[in-house]
């Protein structure tokens, strides 16, 4: 293995990768802005994320409306 | 002379007493509005042609006895994200300028019932692009100004409906709330604004920003004055499916006065004691506590744990839902976009499938925490927002991000919660508590708000109108914000 390979990506190039899977081009302020941001936004979703499987499920779907509530 | 804090109940006693017409406040709001738009940028459109016929008819009508009810002949406005006939739904954004569906609407299932109630609709007005971000004023939209102090912000998203409101250019009008948008822009102009139960009102004909969190409410001096508006906006309509079948109560009717024995609860860690938090706004939610306690409710202080995280869990799940709508045309517009909103929206690329499950299932565990706590008290209060306006040319994107919000929660839970205004800070600007309730509870929430306003008179100040006036042809609008 070798440097490059062992090495994790850094801020920005995460950054980058998420914008180019959604297809977005951004100017290089922007992508500053971002890399600063990217630390804050994956700290609030990984707060989240502790609360593991304690939490139950969401509703996200809603057989009421699938099947009609007669029927759910 | 029409009274810059005219309200629309007592607009409605004076079109049916004779001592006012329905043209005379419409053409008088009017000439203002068009005279100082250029100072406080609150409209996007005009609809001057359609007003002075309807508001003509109103007065024809109401002569004639053909009375629709407390909104006959009442001149208001519609937030720019809410389809209205006569006019396009710009969503204050170059994008809509791209499709021609945009330009010629049919009424929102809301304005619908609204204009079947006898209103009379003075324009469309302006709010935060895709009611999200703050303004860019290098695109061809007017910045808001607030008309407190114009280098202040008139906070989003709904702000042309604060602005106008607040400054007497409208009686009241609709605005949207998905983490803040009625109830901000209520708190910094000095308003009454209600952001209703999740389902309370129709959203059909409305742009979405978060659809699981959207809400439109009524925005307007007073709390008496809202629930004349929502008795007319509420209630289930087949075009919104998430539109809620409960039955609409006669709101009014619940304005008392009383509020003996009533439980407040005030909630800590977060809402009282953040640092960012200014004392004043501390003072102004205390201080409309104590009043109501004066009045014979009781109220504690009680913990109510996970606040922040249900701050991260509702702005997860609005910038996910955002994205999710805006994607394909991030990818061909991006720069057509405001750098503000586009900033915020894009935010949501960041996250995962995985997020936006783990933050809904996060949703359920705060709203069975607030439904307990919901067990010991019938509202709970705090502020709305931690500091009066913000300066406009301080505000940023970024800034924002990493801001406390003691609004998004009641998004999350789905719960009505209405922001009034608490005083003045030592400045001069407006403060505001905020009143949430049990869902579909809006009658208890109104009546709280009712009867603390039936003791202070902070709901009917008037910004400096005539200073405005006379900065009019001297200023321009768009001048302050940077994305």
């Amino acid at each position: 293995m070798t440097d490059a390979e062992s090495k994790p990506p850094s801020v920005a190039e995460i950054v980058d990768a998420h914008l180019a899977a959604a297809g977005i081009t951004i100017s290089p302020e922007e992508r500053e802005m971002y890399v600063a941001d990217y630390p804050i936004l994956r700290a609030s979703a990984a707060r989240l994320h502790e609360y593991g499987d304690e939490l139950e499920s969401s509703l996200l779907f809603d057989p009421a409306f699938c099947y009609g509530e007669e029927l759910a | 002379m029409i009274a810059n804090n005219l309200t629309i109940r007592d607009a409605g006693q004076q079109l049916r007493d004779g001592s006012l017409t329905s043209v005379a406040i419409t053409e008088a709001f009017l000439n203002r509005a068009e005279k100082l738009n250029s100072v406080l940028g609150a409209f996007t459109t005009f609809t001057r042609d359609a007003a002075l016929e309807r508001a003509e008819k109103a007065d024809a009508e109401l002569a004639a006895g053909t009375d629709l009810g407390p909104l006959h002949g009442i001149p208001l406005v519609v937030k720019d994200i809410i389809d209205m006939e006569g006019a396009p739904t710009t969503a204050n954004s170059e994008i809509h300028d791209k499709d021609p569906k945009w330009q010629q609407r049919t009424d929102a299932e809301v304005v619908s019932r609204l204009r079947s109630a006898g209103s009379v609709f003075l324009g469309k007005v302006t709010t935060s692009e895709f009611a999200i971000g703050v303004p860019d004023a290098e695109k061809r939209f007017l910045v808001p100004h607030n008309p407190w102090d114009i280098t202040r912000s008139a906070a989003g998203s709904s702000s042309g409906t604060g602005v106008s409101v607040a400054a007497g250019l409208a009686l009241g009008g609709l605005g949207t709330d998905t983490g803040g948008s009625v109830r901000g822009p209520s708190c910094v102009n000095g308003l009454s604004g209600l952001k209703v139960t999740y389902g309370r009102v129709p959203k059909s004909g409305v742009v979405p920003l978060g659809h699981s969190l959207d809400s439109v409410g009524p925005m307007a001096r007073s709390a008496y004055d809202c629930a004349l508006l929502l008795e007319v906006m509420a209630g289930y309509h087949a075009s919104d499916p998430t539109s809620a079948k409960a039955p609409v109560e006669k709101y009014t009717g619940a304005l008392t006065g009383n509020v003996e024995g009533l439980r407040i609860g005030v909630p800590e860690p977060y809402f009282l004691d953040h640092e960012q938090l200014d004392n004043e706004v501390r003072d102004g939610v205390l201080g409309a506590v104590d009043r109501l306690v004066g009045m014979g409710a009781v109220s504690s202080r009680f913990e109510l744990p996970d606040a922040e995280f249900a701050k991260d869990a509702s702005q997860l799940i609005m910038l996910a839902e955002a994205f999710a709508y805006h994607r394909d045309n991030f990818q061909k517009y991006w720069t057509d976009y405001g750098r503000g909103s586009r900033g915020a929206i894009g935010r949501g690329a960041f996250f995962s499938g995985a997020d936006y499950v783990q933050a809904n299932r996060f949703r359920r565990h705060f709203a069975r925490t607030v439904a307990a706590a919901f067990d010991e008290y019938d509202v709970l209060m705090m502020p709305t927002m931690a500091i009066p306006a913000e300066v406009l040319a301080q505000m940023s994107t970024s800034k924002r991000l990493g801001q406390v919000s003691f609004t998004g929660q009641w998004n999350l839970t789905g719960l009505p919660a209405m922001s009034i205004p608490s005083g003045f800070s030592s400045n001069g600007l407006p403060l505001a508590v905020q009143i949430v309730g049990r869902p579909f509870a809006e009658a208890t929430v109104l009546r709280v708000a009712d009867a603390l306003q039936r003791q202070t008179d902070w709901h009917l100040a008037v910004p400096p109108v005539d200073e405005l006036m006379a900065m009019t042809g001297r200023s321009r609008a768009r001048s302050a914000a940077t994305g």
